[in-house]
């Protein structure tokens, strides 16, 4: 479903992401791990558009991505929700839902819609400013807005961080039953292993800007997983 | 200095220096907008922005000839006409120079600073070369003529009123646009993060363009308004932009609310003090008092409190 092939990313001549390869299957959810600095965020950023690619394709559902600009992205199907969630905070929760709609040509948020009952929290705050919300709501927030671009893939950079464990647990089902109900892809970059081990199919890891490791959830080596996130 | 006056006299100066002064603030507010919504949303400063608002003031001038010429017996009606025209011509110089010069400069705060008075030195200079240096002035239909006398000594003109009235729409429509319409939520969010917006799907580019061709329009209506108090001149627009930078500055810059609080403050204040002291004695007082505020309040009358 979505195809990145042989992509880099570079900030002027230092490239940081150095060809990686890999695929995304239709309801499959991949967690790509690896410590801080191993180019995680940058390949996400860069896979959104917010970052431009300095070679290698990307394509989602046959429809080449290589070189459009973020807005592009979205209306074909990426949604994308940043490390440190970047909800903005002067809006309210519904205006900050409701910006994720400009590309399906909607304004306005159905007052039935099934981003509530996702995550009631939102529509009993709905006339908060955003940046009044505690960080885990913030969380999903981001989450609620990139989805209502009714998004095939969905791109997630560290969601866990700087939430606490009560609720990354919730977010963990929360994110599956969105895989279940939409039948979306979800990628995620993550270092915290207990919640990729339960959310993901499959897991990469990232080292040095290239992918080093890969392994099914089903026959994982925990160990060796474990090994390159430590520090 | 208030000896001089009885009780009565002192009303009714009070009443129509307060009334010329919501004639200044009606036009101060109009500029401020849109000036507004060019700095305080964008960070843009548009030091062109008096030239926007004397080609609406042009175009003005421009269509009661035409109507007077050809339409006689429409002329009665022309202002309308003129402020439309005057958005359009406006909105799109607007959406051009953005396009053309401001778009390569977003990252260059300062040079924006001179690109813009550049553009500001050549419009003046076209105007100057398309309609004369003699300042021009447009005639009113006659039912905004004459004034309406509310006591023996008070006495309101009436095109005043109708700029009221006007800005008043427009203040209105301009905050129903940035604050309730699914355009303005755009507007918002490219303010508040320019790569996010766009990766939420916003095409920042497109809200950039209009933004500031919107503002430009705004500036045009000002125009139209302003051929009622004063004549036209290719530099006349110079002697509103720091006025309304200030107005901008004092209200803090990305509130409409307080913009149209700052502009009632400083019109007021500035009118009243004119009657009693000198022109510049009132613009110093009101500077005073403004630099005064600001170094209590440096992000202005009204800003937005919120957790980062």
């Amino acid at each position: 479903m979505l195809q990145v092939k042989d992509y880099r990313v570079s900030y002027g001549q230092s490239e940081v992401v150095h060809g990686v390869n890999f695929e995304l299957k239709k309801n499959e959810i991949v967690a790509i791990m690896g410590r801080n600095g191993m180019g995680k965020t940058s390949l996400m950023k860069s896979l959104v558009g917010m970052v431009p690619e300095s070679g290698g394709s990307i394509s989602l559902q046959g429809t080449d991505l290589t070189g459009m600009k973020s807005f592009e992205r979205v209306a074909n199907g990426v949604g994308f929700v940043p490390q440190g969630r970047m909800i903005f905070s002067t809006m309210s929760v519904l205006e900050n839902i409701e910006t994720g709609l400009t590309s399906t040509n909607q304004s306005k948020l159905p007052p039935d819609s099934d981003l509530y009952e996702l995550f009631p929290v939102l529509k009993e705050m709905k006339s908060r400013k955003g940046g009044n919300l505690s960080g885990g709501q913030q969380q999903q927030l981001a989450i609620a807005r990139a989805l209502a671009s009714n998004p095939k893939v969905l791109i997630l950079d560290e969601p866990t961080e700087g939430i606490q464990p009560s609720i990354i647990k919730e977010m963990a089902r929360t994110l599956k039953r969105i895989r279940d109900e939409r039948g979306l892809s979800i990628l995620v970059s993550e270092q915290v292993l207990s919640f990729a081990l339960e959310i993901a199919d499959r897991v990469l890891v990232i080292e040095g800007g290239n992918i080093v490791h890969e392994d099914d959830i089903a026959n994982i080596d925990e160990d060796k997983v474990a090994s390159y996130l430590s520090v | 200095m208030f000896s001089d006056y009885t009780a009565n006299e002192l009303t009714a100066i009070f009443a129509m220096q307060g009334f010329a002064g919501l004639i200044l603030f009606s036009v101060l507010v109009l500029m401020a907008l849109g000036l507004a919504i060019i700095f305080g949303q964008m960070g843009v400063i548009n030091m062109a922005h008096g030239e926007f608002m004397i080609l609406g003031a042009y175009i003005t001038y421009l269509t009661s000839n035409v109507f007077a010429e050809y339409l006689p017996g429409l002329f009665d009606g022309y202002f309308f006409v003129a402020m439309i025209l005057a958005f359009i011509t406006t909105f799109l110089l607007g959406m051009l120079v953005e396009w053309g010069l401001i778009r390569f400069l977003y990252k260059r705060p300062l040079d924006t600073l001179l690109a813009t008075w550049g553009l500001s030195l050549i419009l003046q200079q076209i105007y100057r070369s398309v309609f004369g240096a003699r300042e021009v002035g447009v005639s009113l239909p006659d039912w905004m003529m004459g004034s309406y006398a509310l006591t023996d000594i008070i006495e309101v003109p009436i095109n005043g009123i109708f700029v009221m009235l006007l800005t008043v729409t427009i203040a209105i429509g301009v905050y129903w646009l940035m604050y309730r319409s699914g355009w303005g939520r755009q507007v918002r969010a490219v303010v508040q993060n320019r790569p996010m917006a766009s990766a939420v799907g916003i095409n920042t580019e497109k809200v950039d363009r209009v933004t500031f061709g919107l503002g430009c329009g705004i500036a045009g209506i000002a125009g139209s308004a302003f051929t009622m108090i004063g004549s036209t001149g290719p530099t006349s627009g110079q002697l509103y932009i720091v006025d309304t930078f200030l107005v901008v500055v004092f209200g803090g810059a990305q509130s409409l609310l307080g913009t149209i609080a700052s502009a009632f403050t400083i019109s007021q204040a500035q009118s009243t003090m004119e009657f009693f002291l000198s022109g510049s004695m009132a613009k110093v007082l009101t500077l005073l008092f403004v630099v005064g505020i600001l170094m209590l309040r440096p992000q202005g009358l009204f800003a937005m409190k919120i957790r980062h």
